[in-house]
């Protein structure tokens, strides 16, 4: 009786995780399937009209009558959003616009290492230290 | 004495010639579509080139605008007329991306052999072999949990991603491979990511698949500089 139950478990584990190596290695496409279709749809109106301008794609794009619903085509390629993922204020560069800009200069804007971020953080610092630099002169010269 | 001179023949006769037999593939490019569905769907085409000795990944983009990034092993950039307009740190690298695998013939295991990553266990399921993969080392910044890897004929299948605390993060599936020269390339790549309870599809599909073409330099290669 002990060996029959043992032999039911073993084969109740050996099922469970067959199942679920079938379930993690399986994927089901059906619940998009509707979107899949209308990307297809739109995949044939570029690959038909390579020698057009993005413009006149999208035109055939929106005028296209087999979508199943008005396709966005205000968007931003995967492949150049990723580029532009980390692009956040860099506090490092922006306090070297701020405080020491002739030095920043050197170290930020002329330095090719440094990303387009933090280029644009040192203006933003030293466009920030200018108008608070006229404000405090303009009350100076006022209190004067 | 015989022995040495079959020794010295196999050395001077044979050994150049299986040397030679071994190709080696340092170029690949390929027409790239990627679709993507979340909450909205969007499409991406355009060509990808990639040298891996120059170690740059030039996607020169078709739709939906004009533009060419380019990936390095460190930063991304994107291009206009030649000129960089934007640059930023990659985040990922190229070492995981597959055509940096299969051209440095490290797909059968997805690169995880040679990674921070351990293989931990090992077992045959039906038609696939299923790995476990851990991080060797705890990693205070990016916090990963193990990889379960599988592969059919050799060739990988499925990859599944998950957190430390044993929820699953993405699935990638590779399928539709196709030999190019001998090399066996997957022509559709599946990724689902699990985001808070939602999940995003991203479906890429690679067509016209060529090797080593070194007729196209100016696609593989771009003397850009800084704009700014």
């Amino acid at each position: 009786m002990k060996r029959i139950s043992t032999l039911m478990f073993a084969l109740a584990f050996m099922f469970n995780a067959s199942a679920s190596n079938a379930d993690l290695f399986s994927y089901d496409l059906s619940e998009i399937s509707t979107e899949l279709s209308d990307l297809e749809v739109v995949e044939n109106v570029i690959t038909y009209n390579q020698n057009s301008t993005i413009e006149e794609i999208n035109k055939k794009i929106i005028n296209n009558n087999f979508l199943s619903s008005s396709f966005d085509t205000d968007y931003k390629s995967s492949l150049a959003l990723r580029a532009g993922l980390i692009d956040d204020m860099d506090w490092g560069a922006f306090a070297w616009g701020f405080c020491c800009w002739p030095v920043g200069f050197f170290v930020v804007v002329t330095n090719k290492d440094k990303e387009s971020n933090q280029k644009k953080s040192y203006f933003v610092g030293l466009g920030i230290s200018t108008v608070l630099g006229i404000i405090s002169a303009v009350l100076q010269l006022a209190a004067a | 004495m015989k022995l040495l001179k079959l020794v010295c023949f196999i050395h001077i006769v044979l050994g150049p010639l299986i040397f030679m037999s071994q190709k080696s593939y340092s170029r690949i490019e390929a027409e790239v579509t990627i679709k993507e569905i979340d909450s909205t769907s969007r499409i991406t085409t355009g060509k990808m080139f990639y040298d891996k000795n120059l170690r740059a990944m030039y996607y020169s983009i078709m739709y939906p605008t004009r533009e060419v990034v380019v990936y390095t092993d460190s930063m991304i950039y994107r291009l206009n007329n030649d000129k960089v307009v934007e640059n930023h740190k990659s985040a990922t690298g190229l070492k995981f991306n597959i055509f940096n695998l299969v051209l440095n013939s490290q797909m059968e295991y997805y690169g995880l052999n040679s990674s921070s990553y351990e293989l931990v266990n090992t077992k045959n399921d039906q038609d696939q072999i299923i790995t476990t993969w851990k991080p060797k080392f705890k990693n205070k910044k990016y916090i990963s949990g193990k990889i379960v890897m599988s592969q059919k004929n050799k060739l990988i299948f499925g990859l599944v991603s998950f957190h430390p605390d044993g929820s699953i993060i993405s699935k990638q599936f590779f399928e539709d491979y196709t030999n190019v020269d001998g090399l066996m390339i997957p022509s559709k790549i599946t990724q689902i990511a699990f985001i808070n309870d939602k999940s995003e599809y991203k479906i890429t599909t690679y067509k016209n698949i060529k090797v080593n073409n070194f007729d196209d330099q100016k696609n593989y290669s771009s003397e850009f500089y800084f704009s700014d």
